[in-house]
């Protein structure tokens, strides 16, 4: 068995879950903080921004998502380990990298978006709806990568 | 967090805003958010305007938040509700900002008024005490023995300074005139500093409150007859108008001046401004307006998300609220004119 490819396709693995996971963890701490700054004052508003706080927490999961496959592809689970050349490994690699990378990113940014919806609730609550659409729109971004990384790894036949 | 660079907002109407975000503020602003909804609104002002007697209009405040302040001593409570308002937002924006010097920084305003009351209280022989500020950071008492003994070594290094150039100024002109001027522009200057470092959101609205400081206090020593020379000792730097155009234009007549002058940010305030001088005789209705204008400047901070212009705008947004509030009840408890009194509110009213 070519280790190489076996490396190649964990790193992917990894990136993946580790960069969509880092993002969604900053994206979920910047809307978090400013939540906790509103329910100071104002307590029950904790149901309307934990929804909020919780949307740029996605991107996480997706990353995880597409781990899953690469795992579930190789057989790194249940000791049927497959053999991975090093260009298949590459590829794996390769496709792992939209749902890293546009994961990390929106992930910020919808947290972004979100503390700035969570500004919208503090003064207009019955706005809750509008307040969800805008950072939602930057999921758009993630669900696109996760189709394109799932794609290409259907691409790669071992 | 190297990654989250700050991102762009739109610039507001007057103030360019840079970029300023600061995730290190939001906590800060989340809460600021909540609390800006109990900012006093015009219609409150209005109302208390409308109101037929004092005790009408102070019965209007004490449906704000101003009434947690109350003690039920009635009427003549007010102006001490305001002042415990103003301290508890201070206190707020001091103990929530990561950055202390922000609430510091302006709060120094209110100690050197302190200090300039000591100053002036020594000389006069008249009670400072009911005449402090509440806000003040230093405990007058500390002010008072340092103002006395000559010691400084018990008060902070800026106002240390202060308070022994203004010593050295008692001993060699003991014009108090002057050294109010000296404290004053002593806080200009911290305040330039400290926003050049940190804030251009602060420095943007420090450099329209010096123009609009520096333009007023041009027209007012005209309309008062100073020398320039004096005039020159009132002038604050670090504004866009300079001290040479507005010298430029001190031969002529207020009137004179004010039109000349419409060819800077602030040409609406002075036209119309100068429109009330015509009619009224009087600057008060222009540096209302001059009010109203940094008031507005402040709004551009809704398209920050977290970062200090928010805590910034709510506090100097604060001051203007309640300094609204004290200009209708002192109209209402001295008989003012409706009209007097709303012209003094225009800076809060648009």
């Amino acid at each position: 068995m070519d280790i190489l490819g076996v490396v190649f396709s964990f790193a992917g693995a990894a990136l993946a879950a580790g960069l969509a996971g880092i993002g969604s963890a900053i994206g979920v701490s910047i809307a978090g903080q400013v939540a906790v700054g509103l329910v100071t004052e104002e307590p029950e508003k904790f149901g309307q921004t934990l929804i909020l706080q919780a949307l740029p927490g996605t991107q996480g999961i997706y990353g995880l998502l597409v781990a899953f496959l690469v795992i579930f592809k190789i057989g790194a689970i249940g000791g049927a380990l497959q053999p991975v050349t090093p260009g298949q490994g590459l590829a794996i690699l390769l496709a792992c990298l939209p749902i890293a990378l546009v994961g990390l990113y929106s992930a910020i940014f919808q947290g972004k978006a979100a503390a700035a919806s969570i500004g919208l609730i503090a003064k207009r609550p019955e706005e809750l709806g509008k307040g969800i659409i805008y950072p939602a729109f930057v999921e758009t971004y993630a669900v696109l990568a996760l189709i394109a990384s799932i794609l290409l790894l259907q691409g790669v036949t071992l | 967090m190297g990654s989250l660079k700050p991102t762009t907002a739109p610039a507001g109407r007057y103030i360019a805003v840079l970029p300023e975000n600061d995730i290190r503020y939001a906590y800060a602003t989340g809460r600021i958010r909540a609390l800006q909804k109990g900012l006093i609104d015009e219609a409150v002002v209005r109302r208390m305007l409308e109101a037929p007697t004092p005790e009408a209009a102070f019965s209007i405040m004490m449906e704000t938040p101003y009434a947690a302040y109350a003690t039920g001593a009635g009427i003549s409570d007010y102006e001490r509700m305001l002042e415990a308002g103003l301290a508890d937002a201070y206190r707020l924006i001091r103990s929530i900002s990561p950055d202390g010097t922000l609430a510091d920084i302006l709060i120094r305003r209110y100690d050197l008024h302190n200090a300039k009351i000591i100053i002036k209280a020594e000389r006069m022989g008249i009670d400072y005490r009911r005449l402090m500020a509440p806000v003040g950071s230093i405990d007058p008492d500390i002010v008072v023995r340092a103002w006395r003994d000559r010691d400084w070594r018990d008060l902070p290094g800026w106002l240390g300074r202060i308070m022994y150039r203004a010593a050295l100024m008692i001993d060699n002109s003991g014009d108090l005139y002057l050294i109010d001027l000296m404290i004053d522009k002593s806080w200009f200057d911290d305040l330039r500093l400290w926003s050049e470092e940190r804030s251009s959101y602060l420095r943007s609205w420090l450099t329209a409150r010096i123009d609009t400081v520096n333009i007023a206090g041009m027209l007012r020593s005209r309309v008062s007859g100073w020398s320039r020379e004096r005039w020159r000792e009132v002038f604050v730097e670090g504004g866009k108008v300079s001290r040479s155009r507005l010298e430029g234009l001190y031969d002529l007549t207020p009137e004179q001046a004010a039109s000349g002058l419409t060819g800077t940010d602030y040409r609406r305030e002075i036209e119309e401004g100068l429109e009330g001088y015509r009619e009224h005789g009087s600057l008060s209705y222009m540096e209302a307006l001059f009010e109203a204008r940094l008031l507005e400047a402040l709004r551009s901070e809704r398209y920050v998300t977290f970062g200090p212009q928010p805590l910034l705008a709510y506090l100097l947004r604060k001051e203007a609220e309640v300094r609204a509030l004290r200009t209708v009840m002192i109209g209402k408890l001295n008989g003012l004119p409706h009209d007097t009194i709303h012209r003094r509110l225009r800076g809060f009213l648009r």
